[in-house]
């Protein structure tokens, strides 16, 4: 029973930290093209999203079952191939929710394919964790990107509305979006500063 | 024997920071001059509103990082008024206060203030002023028409397109030499009074306050480039008369590429960064999406300068000791 | 010598008008990551161009392929990620069986380089794969070349992104991105604000 306990208290963790104390995006770095290209809408915040998910937690669990049994050169190949395989149905199913999401989004959508958010965690994490782990660790990673491609969106249309609209072409280039990403990730390790100061003011106290 | 990388700004014992801040100041202040003599307070007003914005900013990023206040660091005034003379004296008012507030509280404060900064603050101010608000930045009132200027209000004047707008075109601008070395055209307002910037310029070189050849090798490189590559169909001394003496070139290779932070160690690498920049620049007024890219040009060749270093000096653990004993 | 200067315009102009990975923000991540290792930059950047260059050349055969087919915006990308995948794989093994450690030494950049190639070269796959050879040999250096000219500028940027001056919450990644930002503002302004 305590072991139950402490394996969904973790996995709870694994989650927590795929949203936001370790995302993705925000401390690795990882798939940021999608955020600073197509981040300045919020209807393909939420097709980007939708196809992330579809295509990183059915890859995710995918190499969790084989990914042990695939030599380690290979794998990256074995990834890349896959995930083209998987974006097939993770297109159909996006498009079948949002119609013609897919052709809107261009080359945001075909990059999906190769994010290397998903790549990474599909090669490196999902071989050597448990499935349970492995489920916390994809949704987390989707919820995080959802959450960061989000707050670019809203920030982009905030500073829109705000702006004069002959200058809103140029909110929605990369360079602003990298921007925004400057700050969010400054946020983010704050926080996280913040939480190892309080952690290790605890331990002493204890001490 | 240890020779040690030391952190920019890389100054010789009797100089400090705020000496040199203050003779840049000093210059950029006589910038303001002729503007004022010509067309009333409006300049005054502005670069008052744009330091006060950078002041205030310099307070809020202090009070959020409980940190205290450098009253003796005039840096933020310099980027500020730098920012104010790149801008059309037409502009609304709070077109410099936000290029103000993006080079510091994006360019300079998150990478550590003085002597840290990787990029000329000022020139990713006046870089993010042109992306977002292109309409306003390059919109010129005729210097000829001699309308009054409202001390505060927003200008509803006609506008004219500067001579770096004609040589865009592929035309020769038509304006007298000698209104061009007074300032009489139309263009940002610090920037057109050609003999007061060779001044300013002289007076920073002989306080040592600047580096020389990081200008000339600047003008120098801009020069070649408009001799064997004219924009427009004249005699290549025509060409380089109007590239040099047009536009935010001038004032940007005296008072911006001479940034000692953002600027290479060595003679040597001044020497290249310069004349790369002048190149660069060049190469934005004829490729680039705008009339103007000397802002843009100073943020690539700002990028370049560690690798100019290594290339120079050959230190390959940038930031450990170069050599031990 | 025009097949020559056609090779030289495309490579020029991946670098600078076309640089996908400054003005278009595509690709970073291995940017940074390979900024990290500036020793094997070379050797990256070197595979990037060689399977950019495979990629130009099956992209146009799958392009050619797909040409009247509905599913092409779905199928393309998916068929050119798989043709990269299959190269990577082949070129892993060939690498891997010679007889000097050539693999042992390089072969973890082999990877990245197969995978961001595919990054890379999505934009053009997806908006216009009409390429010539010369074209697609030219587009393939520049390519390479943009990616060792990026990853350099941040081999050397890096250590000084991370320095004590800095608040805390900015050392590092956060300072990384801003310079990104900035960077690829300048990129902007000599492309404006068309894209792709």
């Amino acid at each position: 029973m305590r072991n139950k306990g402490v394996l969904l208290r973790e996995t709870g963790t694994i989650f927590l930290n795929g949203v936001f104390y370790k995302n993705p995006v925000l401390v690795g770095a990882l798939g940021m093209f999608p955020v600073v290209f197509a981040g300045d809408d919020l209807k393909n915040a939420a097709e980007l999203s939708l196809l992330y998910f579809f295509l990183s937690v059915p890859l995710s669990f995918f190499f969790c079952l084989v990914g042990e049994m695939v030599p380690a050169w290979i794998r990256p190949g074995l990834v890349l191939a896959s995930s083209a395989i998987f974006y097939l149905p993770a297109a159909w199913l996006t498009d079948k929710i949002e119609p013609g999401s897919i052709a809107s989004l261009g080359m945001a959508a075909s990059l999906m394919i190769c994010n290397s958010m998903m790549i990474s965690r599909a090669n490196e994490y999902a071989p050597t964790h448990i499935g349970l782990a492995v489920a916390a660790d994809a949704l987390g990673c989707s919820a995080g990107f959802m959450l960061v491609i989000t707050l670019t969106v809203l920030i982009r249309s905030f500073w829109k509305t705000c702006t004069d609209p002959a200058g809103t072409v140029s909110v929605s280039l990369p360079f602003f979006g990298f921007l925004i990403l400057g700050f969010l990730a400054a946020l983010v390790q704050g926080i996280n500063e913040k939480r190892s100061q309080k952690a290790g003011k605890k331990k002493v106290t204890r001490g | 024997m240890t020779l040690l990388n030391a952190k920019a700004p890389y100054l010789k014992k009797e100089a400090s920071v705020s000496s040199m801040m203050r003779d840049t100041l000093i210059a950029l202040a006589f910038l303001l001059i002729l503007p004022v003599v010509r067309y009333g307070v409006r300049p005054l007003v502005m670069a008052g509103m744009t330091l006060l914005v950078c002041a205030l900013c310099e307070i809020a990023w202090s009070l959020l990082q409980s940190r205290s206040i450098n009253a003796s660091d005039c840096s933020s005034m310099v980027t500020g008024l730098v920012i104010v003379l790149l801008m059309p004296l037409n502009a609304p008012m709070w077109l410099p206060c936000a290029a103000a507030a993006f080079a510091i509280l994006v360019a300079k404060k998150p990478f550590g203030s003085t002597g840290h900064t990787p990029f000329n603050p000022a020139a990713a101010g006046v870089a993010f002023a042109t992306l977002l608000w292109p309409q306003q930045m390059f919109a010129y009132f005729n210097p000829s028409a001699h309308e009054a200027l409202p001390a505060f209000a927003d200008c509803n004047v006609g506008t004219v397109p500067s001579p770096a707008a004609v040589l865009k075109n592929g035309l020769k601008p038509d304006i007298l030499p000698m209104d061009m070395l007074w300032g009489v055209f139309a263009g940002p307002v610090g920037t057109t009074g050609i003999l007061v910037v060779c001044a300013c310029g002289l007076y920073l070189f002989l306080k040592r306050t600047a580096n020389w050849e990081i200008t000339a090798c600047c003008l120098l490189g801009a020069a070649l480039m408009a001799a064997l590559w004219p924009r427009i169909a004249c005699i290549p001394l025509t060409s380089v008369k109007y590239e040099l003496m047009s536009g935010s070139l001038l004032f940007c290779a005296v008072f911006m590429l001479t940034d000692p932070v953002t600027s290479p160690r060595t003679w040597l690498g001044r020497v290249i960064y310069g004349f790369f920049a002048g190149v660069l620049i060049m190469l934005f007024r004829r490729y680039g999406a705008y009339e103007q890219g000397a802002a843009f040009a100073i943020l690539i060749a700002n990028a370049a300068v560690p690798h100019i270093n290594s290339l120079v000096c050959g230190d390959r653990r940038w930031g450990e000791e170069l050599y031990e004993e | 010598m025009t097949t020559f200067a056609q090779m030289m315009i495309t490579a020029l102009l991946a670098v600078t008008t076309e640089n996908i990975l400054f003005a278009g923000g595509v690709g970073f991540s291995h940017v940074l990551r390979a900024a990290r290792r500036p020793k094997t930059l070379g050797v990256y950047s070197l595979f990037v161009a060689l399977f950019s260059l495979f990629s130009a050349v099956g992209g146009s055969w799958i392009s050619a392929k797909l040409a009247g087919s509905v599913f092409r915006p779905v199928l393309f990308p998916s068929a050119a990620a798989f043709c990269a995948a299959l190269a990577y794989i082949l070129v892993a093994l060939l690498l891997k069986f010679l007889p000097f450690p050539f693999y042992k030494q390089y072969g973890q950049v082999l990877a990245p380089a197969a995978i961001n190639t595919v990054v890379l070269s999505m934009p053009f796959a997806v908006n216009r794969f009409s390429l010539s050879p010369a074209s697609a040999v030219g587009y393939a250096l520049g390519t390479g070349i943009a990616f060792y000219l990026a990853a350099g500028f941040f081999a050397r940027a890096m250590p000084e992104l991370k320095n004590d001056a800095m608040p805390k919450a900015f050392r590092g990644l956060p300072a990384t991105l801003l310079y990104i930002g900035i960077l690829s503002m300048a990129f902007a302004g000599l492309v404006g604000t068309k894209l792709f």
